[in-house]
């Protein structure tokens, strides 16, 4: 059975990036005119004020920039303990996710990670969630691959 | 850029004259139900104590700022007051406000008010519907990853705090203790049983690292202050505070993906807002007797300490060792016990504290000889500062 998670936020200019996260991709913002990458998904670029934007793909490698573990537990859907990263991508944009598949590493700053896609239910909709793998774990498992 | 010359004319023109608040320690006794205070009846006592506080008459008041929780036409009616000059803010914003309309004669005296039933109304400030997610997206954006409130965000700065300084959970035991050992000279704070670094250090976790102690309270409280112009506050009753200096800096960029928080600490704000604010009211860190620091949460204080140039960047753990932050210490901070054992006010509190060591009442935990207080914030990036005077000019 599919677990769950909490529901999304899917506003207006939201929706791209989780049917990409849905294919397996990782992707923000990135706006046509001066090239800048932005994340959460927003109306126009903060650099340039330009409208017009791309949804670029990410390698899907960084870096944690830092991290907690909730041993309180503020929502149904997700036990405790459980651990939140910020990633520095290698493209620059930081993005929050579970840090899993982890095995006996510790969660730590400068820890080099691999995006990996989970599959969850929000609410009865199904969806992936990116996550991030430690790499020294991903380069011997298969990066990207559903469990 | 700031033209520093407009902003010197503005030091000490408008000064506190009034304060008051609600009795948080006694009101905490009481069990929430569907008959407590709502947040205007608790903005209206802490009214009323100011009010009386300062001499003046309900009539006198032209001016009025309300805090976040309260509808500003609402608060008026409720109040009873017709003004000239209304707005809403927060804390720091609301002493700006203040005195720049009255710095510009759009009021003479005004009223700043906050009220908060946010324990009786069982206020989210974590999960799906947390508190403040339409100004601050990060406070909710991340739900599906199970990362929502405040106090999580804060830990995580607080680990990378941690692993760039050294800083250890500790020297974090220590802010809790200091403002636990303020708060046991307070009667009116919420907490006060006495806190060691045992206790602390085996205290239950809530998010890495930060532990029960190191979270600010949740209670329903009100404050208020009323601030005059420099010469009508010389005829008041109460020994004037000048607000000396004010300043602001507000990181928005980039602030729902937490770079701002993460990889600067605020450090950018805190550098703007200093040399305004120091500038303004003509003194520096040294001449600081005393200090508020906003704490929802502990880690608070030594980014605070550390940016407003208390100690070198990744020196708040020798400072808190060295120079101390609680009773008797070299920098006394959260002298009334702050928000993680008074009463988490938003900083209201903070206010209303810092006047009363100026002007000598603050009982057993009086800072000797107090003459300048120093407020300093950082909510979610909106870096501020109000220096506030026992000097006023004639």
């Amino acid at each position: 059975m599919t677990a769950s998670r909490p529901l999304r936020r899917i506003g207006q200019y939201d929706l791209p990036y989780w049917d990409f996260a849905a294919k397996g991709e990782l992707r923000v913002q990135a706006c046509k005119s001066c090239g800048h990458l932005r994340y959460p998904p927003g109306p126009c670029c903060p650099r340039c004020l330009s409208e017009d934007t791309d949804w670029r793909k990410l390698s899907g490698r960084g870096r944690v920039v830092t991290w907690t573990i909730f041993h309180r537990a503020y929502f149904p859907e997700i036990p405790v303990p459980y651990t939140v990263v910020s990633v520095e991508t290698e493209e620059g944009p930081l993005l929050i996710g579970n840090l899993v598949r982890a095995g006996d590493i510790q969660p730590a700053v400068g820890l080099a990670v691999t995006a990996v896609f989970e599959e969850f239910l929000f609410g009865a909709e199904p969806g992936r969630l990116c996550q991030w793998m430690p790499s020294e774990i991903s380069t011997t498992d298969n990066p990207g691959e559903d469990t | 850029m700031a033209d520093h010359s407009r902003l010197d004319r503005l030091s000490g023109e408008a000064c506190v004259v009034g304060i008051g608040e609600t009795d948080y320690r006694a009101d905490y006794t009481i069990k929430p139900g569907p008959n407590s205070p709502d947040s205007y009846a608790l903005a209206a006592r802490s009214f009323s104590r100011a009010l009386a506080d300062s001499g003046l008459a309900k009539d006198d008041i032209d001016g009025l700022v309300v805090g976040p929780t309260l509808a500003m036409e609402l608060t008026g009616e409720m109040l009873g007051l017709d003004t000239r000059f209304t707005a809403q803010a927060d804390a720091v914003n609301a002493i700006i406000q203040a005195t720049l309309a009255i710095a510009a004669g759009l009021a003479e005296c005004v009223a700043l008010v906050y009220g908060n039933n946010q324990r009786s109304a069982s206020t989210q400030y974590g999960g799906p519907n947390a508190m403040g997610g339409e100004r601050f997206q990060a406070y909710v954006y991340y739900a599906p990853w199970g990362l929502t409130s405040q106090g999580a965000l804060y830990a995580m700065m607080a680990n990378r705090y941690m692993a760039e300084t050294g800083f250890t959970p500790a020297d974090l035991g220590r802010i809790a203790i200091a403002q636990r050992d303020f708060a046991r000279l307070n009667g009116n704070a919420i907490l006060t049983e006495p806190l060691g670094i045992d206790d602390y250090l085996s205290a239950r976790t809530i998010c890495e690292p930060l532990r029960r102690p190191d979270y600010c309270l949740v209670n329903d409280g009100g404050v208020a202050l009323i601030v005059t112009t420099r010469e009508r506050a010389k005829r008041l009753r109460q020994a004037p505070v000048a607000i000396a200096g004010i300043g602001a800096s507000d990181l928005h960029r980039d602030a729902a993906s937490l770079r701002p928080r993460f990889l600067d600490f605020y450090h950018s704000g805190h550098a703007e807002t200093a040399a305004q604010v120091y500038g303004m009211a003509g003194i520096g860190q040294r001449d600081v007797d005393l200090l508020q620091v906003y704490d929802s949460f502990s880690i608070h204080v030594p980014v605070a300490l550390e940016g407003f140039g208390f100690c070198p960047i990744g020196g708040a753990a020798g400072f808190l060792a060295d120079t101390g932050i609680g009773p008797g210490g070299g920098l006394p901070t959260n002298t009334s016990g702050g928000m993680l054992c008074e009463s988490y006010m938003q900083g209201w509190n903070h206010q209303v504290e810092a006047v009363r060591q100026l002007r000598n009442q603050a009982g057993s935990r009086q800072v000797g000889g107090a003459r300048h207080a120093q407020y300093v914030s950082d909510v979610a990036g909106k870096t501020a500062s109000v220096i506030y005077s026992a000097e006023v000019r004639q």
